[in-house]
């Protein structure tokens, strides 16, 4: 009991550092991108930004939209952050460094991640916001739609290493990474494209489109409530990053480091990888999005899963 | 299905070859300045506000005289100092809202001691603060940038200065001796300075005596 007090409160510590690192990191890298210097004027190279500007949201006033539906609005931000906080529950940071290892460890990270979605649609209706409904229902489609993919492929690790425990599959990699392998590392690839979706990331930020719909489902909230969405945003890519080090990158495994060192190293590579997509591509549209995922992504990763459950019985 | 696999491989391709412009952009530096603390230097012909070195002036109300828009007003007293008549400035203002800063009072001037500085924030609280600059303070600009040194802007100006050329090239210096000497060239009498003979003589050497001797022939102070 106590050992999970102490691992929750350190997760919530970690989540709510990270998202603030991610932030600022996310800014000086399309800064640079575009041949742009980013904040600068908090801290060195405005690393204080981000203090700065959280401190601005909690002292900013609730506003609650007329015609709103009060209790399905105020309860989405938590709908959105807590199931992500939840899922660090299970992702082992280094060999001894995990709240719980849970012998159904991915399967409860890939359940618990999927209610994200439920906050994002609640967010939506209940702003009485044409915009936010439209986000909302763009964001359920999407995230609905991609699920199958993402789970897929992380079937054929499970099927690899024949465990659903993250610290399982983890020791299982201890011969050679997943992604070395060729039918894995298309897997990862699949996993990749279907995880920036599931994130509402571009190119696939539809739900959130700023020049289609102003920001989606978050157009009407304010203050901390805001900062509730943009922490869980920043943290669903931490996790995903995680849930993908863990599966195909040899999870904390690595030579000379401490396992803690290896696995935030991977981490934030993938992070930095998403943040260098993000601001390369343009968004996709709505149909082509669908299309991409029920008439691409799935029937590649069913046949993925076919060919290589066909080697591994054969 | 041939057709399909191809436009998802060079889209595939496309994404990667995208990717890579950002990498290279990523890498490459800022073209923006962190601008309030770090200032971009102006080029060396750039015309900014008026301004004056007062020892130097030696009160011959060209500069009003050729001012379009009547932008400098002069006023002067004579006195008799030692046996010797002395004139001393009383007032000499700039408007700097009337100004078109045109640069003919910087050109007309024979002593160089009215000059173009290299102010570009030239933004004021209220109109009283730029209608009438006492050219004769010489924190005059302080309330418009608080930078602002005068000796400084005498410097940069002594350096850079419109007509001078800032960096004569060794051809042209080697070429300067033989065509100052010649006596078709009617503005080496007039340039002692080192700085301005060289500037005067690299004209002739390429294109013959068609200089502008308003221009040319101010001798550095």
């Amino acid at each position: 009991m106590m050992n999970l007090l102490i691992g929750g409160i350190s997760v919530v510590g970690f989540i709510s550092l990270s998202a603030m690192f991610l932030i600022w990191l996310e800014r000086k890298i399309s800064a640079h991108i575009q041949n742009r210097m980013g904040p600068m004027i908090c801290g060195w190279h405005g690393s204080l930004q981000s203090i700065a500007d959280s401190l601005k949201l909690l002292l900013k006033e609730n506003i609650v939209p007329s015609g709103a539906d009060k209790l399905v609005w105020s309860l989405a931000p938590f709908f959105v952050t807590v199931p992500v906080v939840m899922a660090f529950l299970t992702v082992p940071f280094s060999k001894t460094l995990i709240v719980r290892d849970l012998n159904v460890g991915i399967l409860y990270v890939a359940s618990i991640t999927s209610i994200c979605v439920l906050g994002i649609f609640m967010a939506g209706w209940g702003s009485n916001n044409k915009y936010s409904l439209l986000g909302g229902m763009r964001s359920a489609a999407q995230i609905i739609s991609y699920e199958v993919p993402l789970l897929l492929s992380i079937v054929l690790v499970v099927m690899e290493a024949g465990t659903l425990s993250m610290q399982g599959i983890v020791q299982a990699q201890e011969q050679g990474w997943y992604v070395l392998k060729p039918n894995l590392a298309f897997a990862f690839l699949i996993y990749l494209i279907s995880s920036t979706a599931e994130v509402n990331r571009v190119p696939f930020d539809i739900p959130e489109a700023e020049s289609e719909l102003g920001a989606g489902y978050h157009t009407e909230y304010t203050g901390m409530k805001f900062a509730m969405f943009f922490v869980a945003e920043y943290t669903n890519l931490v996790v995903v990053s995680a849930i993908a080090t863990t599966l195909f990158l040899g999870g904390w495994q690595g030579p000379l480091l401490p396992g803690l060192f290896w696995f935030l190293i991977k981490v934030y590579g993938l992070v930095c990888l998403s943040m260098w997509v993000r601001w390369t591509l343009p968004r996709v549209r709505m149909d082509q999005m669908m299309t991409f995922a029920w008439k691409v992504l799935t029937p590649l990763s069913i046949l993925n899963l076919l060919v290589s459950g066909w080697w591994m019985v054969r | 299905m041939f057709r399909q696999i191809k436009v998802i491989y060079l889209g595939f391709i496309s994404l990667l070859i995208g990717m890579r412009v950002t990498a290279q952009n990523f890498f490459a530096p800022a073209v923006t300045l962190d601008y309030p603390r770090k200032k971009k230097p102006m080029e060396h012909n750039f015309r900014g506000m008026v301004d004056l070195i007062p020892p130097d002036c030696v009160i011959c109300y060209q500069c009003i005289k050729i001012c379009p828009t009547a932008a400098l007003f002069l006023s002067h007293t004579q006195k008799v100092e030692a046996e010797k008549k002395v004139k001393e400035i009383t007032k000499f203002t700039f408007n700097a809202e009337l100004c078109c800063f045109c640069g003919l009072c910087d050109e007309i001037c024979p002593t160089d001691a009215i000059f173009m500085n290299k102010l570009y924030e030239v933004s004021a609280f209220s109109h009283d603060q730029i209608l009438s600059i006492d050219l004769m303070n010489p924190n005059k600009y302080k309330h418009l940038d608080s930078n602002y040194s005068l000796d400084a802007e005498i410097n940069d100006n002594k350096l850079r200065t419109v007509g001078i050329a800032p960096k004569p090239a060794p051809a042209a210096a080697a070429v300067a001796p033989a065509a100052g000497a010649s006596p078709a060239n009617p503005a080496a009498p007039a340039a002692p300075g080192p700085t301005t003979s060289t500037a005067t003589e690299t004209k002739p050497a390429d294109g013959g005596p068609t200089t502008n001797p308003t221009t040319e022939n101010k001798q550095p102070s």
